[in-house]
């Protein structure tokens, strides 16, 4: 009897424990990973947030406070810096002659929050307040001690690799809440899980508007950004840095919450364009094939591709095949692809995909008979997408969006890269996984910056000053190819980073080595009211 | 290339995927009874331990020293380092069966399913905390170059899929055997028809059902390892097929591991060729020719296609 009933107790506390680990936080990792233990060797010291004066690091360009003129040109050689105190003072002056111009013109009226209930910026750009809804303020989210910032990711599902992002994000974090914060205050990232189904972004985001009480939000998705980007924009919140290409998100007149940071979707289906235009005149006319992820992503890209393409005198056809998302497998579609007798394979998807697609080609013969083959850029990390294909994956070209891949050889001796592996080793992650590597030195970095730039500004850290900060920002981006500029302008020029380099994958290295040179289109990407309907940008 | 040709193939490869899984799930319900859910999930563990045996440096938990220490040998030969997850398979599978099935031997069937339900779950973050959420492709015991096929009518029969089927019919094979001549085949069918009269009989009912978990923990853990160099090895993997492999499981009858296999090929030839030759449905409604091929066998033949089909007195 006894017996029975101490099975039955144990069998319900075990279903329990079940319970509890099901519905247990998917941000069990909310708390930023600071780091109690000292790293050994690293030198970093204390504080250098903005306001210091140091400038022993050369900038180029000059900063100028008045009004409307641009700050900083940014883009200094950040690779010829010898210490992480000198990279850190050009960004201190950087983010200075931000904080400088744009306080002049908030106190000469033209810009900032106005009476009238208009934030107004540079280049055009406004955000109107007055449609937030009543109990909105522009401080919701910012406590005595911390900036809460949630963040939606994939962390299962095909794209599940995309959820180390977020470990680099809180390494970097951890650093900034060790220098003092955000003027004092932490920042806590609050991650979300929504295996990059957009039905459950939905949820997400409603979980983190009701219940966490967030200053701004981070989406990881093409299709889950949209999914949520009207109830963001109805609620005010800033829907900051989206962790997708999609050129939808340069469209500030109508979006004004939200911004992309990444190269977009379109420019990179131009230069894929351009490159065969150039490269395979000879071979025209050339037939392109493509393996489209079906979604908004993959959508993009697509339509990217036919636009550019359109009229082209080399490019003769361009034939699509479609995969489900959530597809274990893509041989189907590669097979069919391979009975198309292409000139040109370009992948068009993202996820465990980026590599299923590598390995098919090689195995259904599609590589024999093309000249070229394709890999987009968010399958740029090596160790997740490139690295399991071994030989498959020689000789595969990307337009890479101008980052500098964390495992490259020729960055790894720059002050920049020593220090972030450092401090990603010291919180015992593993720096040469790409992924992370990009969550801290480029998503949270930028973040970093624009915090500590609104923090700065007249009324302080207020989420219309969050907008106006990242829709000025003129820096030199850590992660960025030497050449690329990492600039905004308000409402006139809404994408940070418009220019790629072409690389080549060398599978005997396990390095993109670059060929030619990196390609600036700063401010050429108009831009973006995307159509639904008709997927383009209007 | 012959077009039509190399869609069977690839129809068929994909076929064995999802009978591989199918077959292990069909075992358990053979052999306990029980619709077990979180078979892809210990067959994943299984595949992750197969990682670990070849590449004592993976990333773990526990940092990537410790299996070379703890484990001599390592890495071990492809084939070997299977057997060696089959083991641990077995081990899961033996685990699961005395310390969350056992206590419920008088529960309902629902109540076990859905604990199964959890374990997936449990298994699953397990899993992702051990060793995080990228992929890998698990080296394959059959030859996986770009030139190993077999040039048949223009189309690639790759050596993989020969060597996978290969092993799967040889499992078959010795799975009919013990189900249908040996005294432990008898004893699960006993158990499975009429729990109470197996025991009444003298059949240790506690000891069968122990087996049949740890055959199909064996069967899933050979399913995953041989899977995970065409389907990316990450915690999700098995949560992936799991739709497909019941599919076929139940397209082919949910008793019967012959009847999985066919499901499977027919999962997986609806698959590669519905798209190719029937205008409208693309391959990006993958789910879509899957599940219609199961709906229109069940609506003929309720049971499956090799299902038993039960006869119960009024």
């Amino acid at each position: 009897m006894r017996g029975r009933r101490w099975l039955r107790l144990m069998a319900l506390l075990f279903a329990f424990g079940l319970i509890a680990a099901a519905c247990g936080d998917s941000d069990d990792d909310a708390e930023t990973e600071a780091t109690t233990a000292t790293t050994a060797g690293t030198e970093e010291t204390t504080a250098t947030t903005a306001g210091t004066e140091e400038t022993t690091a050369t900038t180029t360009g000059e900063t100028t406070a008045t009004t409307g003129e641009a700050p900083t040109e940014g883009g200094a050689d950040l690779g010829s810096l010898a210490s992480i105190e000198e990279v850190e003072a050009v960004w201190a002056t950087e983010r200075q002659a931000v904080v400088d111009m744009l306080t002049a013109g908030i106190e000469s009226g033209e810009y900032g929050l106005g009476e009238d209930g208009i934030a107004r910026g540079p280049g055009g750009y406004e955000i109107d307040t007055n449609v937030c809804p009543a109990d909105w303020s522009n401080t919701d989210g910012l406590t005595d001690t911390e900036v809460r910032w949630g963040y939606t990711t994939a962390q299962s599902g095909n794209l599940a690799a995309y959820g180390d992002i977020a470990l680099g994000m809180e390494s970097y974090y951890s650093y900034l809440n060790e220098q003092g914060g955000i003027g004092g205050r932490n920042i806590e990232l609050i991650v979300k899980d929504d295996g990059y189904v957009a039905s459950q972004t939905i949820e997400a985001v409603d979980e983190l508007l009701q219940n966490e009480n967030v200053f701004a939000i981070t989406t990881l998705g093409s299709p889950n950004t949209f999914a949520v980007r009207d109830t963001l924009a109805t609620a005010c919140m800033p829907q900051m840095f989206s962790q997708t290409g999609h050129p939808a998100w340069g469209d500030p007149m109508n979006y004004p919450w939200t911004t992309g940071y990444q190269m977009d979707y379109y420019t990179e289906a131009a230069l894929w364009v351009q490159w065969i235009e150039e490269n395979l005149a000879d071979q025209a006319p050339v037939k392109v094939g493509a393996l489209v992820m079906d979604n908004d992503f993959g959508l993009s890209y697509e339509s990217g591709f036919e636009q550019f393409s359109e009229g082209s005198d080399v490019i003769a056809e361009f034939v699509v095949q479609k995969h489900d998302p959530a597809a274990p497998t893509v041989t189907n579609e590669v097979t069919t692809l391979a009975g198309e007798d292409l000139d040109v394979f370009i992948s068009m998807t993202a996820g465990n995909p980026c590599l299923l697609a590598i390995q098919d080609a090689g195995r259904s013969g599609l590589l024999d008979t093309v000249t070229a083959a394709f890999t987009p850029s968010v399958c740029k990390g090596i160790e997740a997408y490139m690295a399991p294909a071994e030989t498959a994956a020689d000789g595969w070209l990307i337009v890479g969006g101008g980052l500098k891949t964390s495992t490259d050889p020729q960055f790894a001796d720059e002050a920049f890269m020593q220090w972030m592996a450092e401090r990603l080793e010291g919180d015992g992650l593993d720096p040469a996984v790409d992924l992370i590597a990009t969550g801290f030195d480029n998503f949270a970095w930028v973040t970093g910056q624009t915090l500590l730039i609104a923090n700065e500004l007249p009324d302080g850290l207020t989420r219309t000053n969050l907008l106006l900060a990242a829709r000025s920002l003129e820096l030199s981006a850590p992660a960025l190819l030497e050449g690329i500029t990492f600039a905004v302008n308000g409402a006139e020029d809404p994408f940070f980073v418009e220019g790629s380099e072409f690389s080549r994958f060398n599978a005997t290295d396990q390095s993109w080595i670059q060929e030619g040179d990196v390609i600036d289109l700063n401010g050429v990407q108009g831009n973006c009211a995307w159509n639904l309907e008709v997927s383009i940008c209007e | 290339m012959d077009l039509f040709l190399q869609r069977i193939f690839d129809g068929l490869f994909n076929g064995a995927i999802y009978a591989s899984l199918a077959v292990a799930i069909v075992i358990t319900f053979r052999t306990t009874g029980i619709l077990n859910f979180a078979q892809g999930e210990l067959a994943t563990f299984s595949a992750y331990i197969a990682l670990l045996l070849l590449n004592p440096g993976a990333r773990t938990l526990t940092g990537s020293g410790l299996v070379s220490n703890l484990i001599p040998g390592t890495p071990w030969p492809v084939p070997v380092a299977i057997c060696g997850a089959v083991v641990a398979g077995a081990a899961a599978g033996a685990f699961v069966e005395r310390v969350v099935i056992r206590p419920l031997a008088r529960a309902p069937d629902l109540s076990v399913v859905n604990v199964t339900i959890g374990l997936l779950i449990l298994v699953n973050a397990v899993v992702v905390e051990t060793w995080g959420l990228r992929g890998y492709l698990l080296e394959s015991p059959f030859p996986t170059g770009a030139d190993d096929y077999l040039g048949v009518g223009g189309a690639r029969l790759r050596l993989e899929t020969i060597g996978v089927w290969a092993t799967l019919l040889a499992v078959l094979a010795l799975l009919a055997t013990v189900l249908r001549r040996t005294r432990l085949g008898l004893a699960f069918r006993a158990v499975t028809t009429n729990p109470e009269s197996a025991e009444l009989c003298g059949i240790p009912l506690g000891r069968t059902r122990f087996a049949g978990w740890v055959i199909a923990g064996a069967l899933g853990a050979l399913a995953a390892t041989l899977v995970a160099h065409s389907v990316v090895l990450d915690p999700f993997m098995m949560l992936r097929l799991l739709i497909f492999s019941f599919a076929a499981a139940t397209l082919g009858g949910l008793d019967s591991p012959g009847g999985a296999v066919v499901g499977g090929i027919l999962i997986g030839l609806a698959q590669s060729l519905v798209p190719g030759y029937i205008p409208g449905i693309g391959s990006e409604v993958s789910l879509v020719p899957a599940v219609a091929a199961m709906l229109l066998v069940l609506l003929i033949r309720p049971t499956g296609l090799f299902g038993t089909r039960r006869v119960s007195r009024v």
